[in-house]
């Protein structure tokens, strides 16, 4: 009977998955995509702004606050910077999304492609997802980040510089690239 | 009318749909674009006319009849096996370097299901049984490989022309089915055979319907999207790989504050 229900049900989530995937790749979608896919919407932007917004994160601003403000102000404060800080966050994850969009445009047209060079894409998509999650938490928690924070900090970076090791090897022209 | 009256019936205007369907292939040329799927459709028709005549000389409930109707079954999940192998051809074959990224995960997880098939099917016991048992596996293998088609064709933003999206959902909603109803027949639930053909016959009728409306206009010429050469694609995928990095860098700069 497990049997019944495990076979049932995946094919049933896989036709749903399908006729989703099929809605969104008809004609009418691919105009819907052309139109998202203006060029200028491929660069980033916000990303240009982040040493005006690395004081925003610095914890100096809040040790002098607390010091010279009232609490209600330093809690407002506190409150603002939370809010400046996750709409930063969401604007580069705005031109993540762009520069990503734009890999997959390239590979499209692609004469050749690379099974290991795509993987690198993933990779990279992967570990920007999850600092994107782990940042947006330590924000949402408060500063500063917890050791345990930092530790799975230090584990994606890693595992990040790894991949990408791996998926640059065999492309020696590319290793200029590694910053 | 009882069930095993109106799964005749049906069977009957299955067969009628499907000669419109050929039909329709044949005149829109499909064999061009897709050979293995035409052939499939010829197959089914051939397979419906040999059923019909063993039906109308053995009967329904006769050992003749049950061991046509799996082993034309058999040919026809092959037959879809490779028309599977067209859609996938059709779909991103003009796109070269994402066909020849896709075709590796494609027929990758193809040979696995393949493999996991034999394996999950090995010993069973009796020829009809395990012609259920391998059908399921093999319906099952034909599902997953569409739906991994179509999250490559998203991921790629690569458009599904026409007829490609109906001839993937006819093919997709007729093998669910399939994959349902022989868990059903497996299990020891109280279903009876017409019941069961009734349900598939009813799908793929839904499948033909998808097939004929994918069909009803002519095909438009596919136009050859522009490539890039391997030099031109290194340096400007390298460029937006190191902003891509770049990104990751700022936001670990903002974890590590």
């Amino acid at each position: 009977m497990i049997d019944l229900y495990l076979y049932g049900t995946l094919a049933v989530l896989l036709l749903v998955a399908a006729i989703r995937l099929l809605l969104h790749s008809g004609p009418g979608a691919a105009a819907q995509r052309a139109r998202r896919e203006d060029p200028s919407r491929f660069f980033p932007v916000h990303c240009r702004y982040f040493p005006q917004m690395r004081q925003l994160f610095s914890i100096e601003d809040a040790d002098f606050l607390a010091t010279r403000g009232s609490p209600a102000l330093l809690q407002r404060w506190r409150a603002d910077r939370k809010h400046a800080a996750l709409l930063y966050l969401s604007s580069l994850r705005e031109d993540f999304a762009g520069l990503n969009r734009l890999s997959r445009n390239l590979a499209r047209h692609a004469a050749n492609l690379e099974a290991k060079q795509q993987a690198q894409v993933i990779g990279l998509n992967l570990q920007f997802q999850l600092l994107y999650t782990l940042a947006t938490a330590q924000i949402l928690m408060g500063l500063p980040a917890g050791a345990e924070l930092q530790r799975i900090t230090r584990l994606v970076a890693g595992l990040g510089g790894r991949l990408e090791k791996v998926a640059l090897a065999p492309y020696p022209s590319s290793g200029s690239l590694i910053p | 009318m009882d069930s095993l009256h109106l799964s005749q019936w049906l069977g009957d205007l299955s067969t009628l749909a499907l000669v419109g369907v050929c039909t329709l292939a044949l005149k829109r040329r499909l064999w061009g674009l897709m050979p293995w799927f035409t052939t499939y459709l010829l197959l089914v028709l051939g397979a419906d006319g040999l059923r019909w005549l063993v039906l109308q000389t053995s009967g329904f409930r006769s050992a003749g009849y049950s061991w046509t109707w799996w082993m034309t079954q058999t040919l026809l999940v092959a037959a879809r096996g490779a028309a599977l192998v067209d859609l996938c051809r059709a779909a991103l074959s003009q796109y070269t370097g994402v066909w020849q990224a896709a075709r590796l995960l494609l027929f990758g997880s193809a040979c696995t299901l393949l493999l996991a098939a034999a394996l999950r099917t090995a010993g069973k016991a009796g020829i009809t049984s395990y012609l259920v048992f391998v059908e399921r596996e093999l319906e099952l293998a034909i599902v997953v490989v569409v739906v991994l088609l179509l999250i490559v064709s998203r991921y790629y933003g690569v458009e599904l022309e026409r007829p490609l999206g109906g001839i993937a959902f006819g093919l997709i909603f007729y093998s669910s089915i399939v994959v349902i109803t022989s868990s059903i027949l497996i299990e020891p639930l109280d279903v009876s055979w017409p019941v069961f053909s009734l349900a598939r016959t009813l799908a793929y009728l839904v499948a033909e319907g998808a097939w004929a409306y994918a069909m009803r206009l002519p095909f438009t010429e596919r136009a050859r999207p522009p490539l890039t050469t391997a030099a031109e694609f290194e340096l400007a995928s390298g460029a937006v790989d190191q902003r891509m990095r770049e990104l990751n860098a700022r936001i670990l700069q903002i974890l590590k504050r």
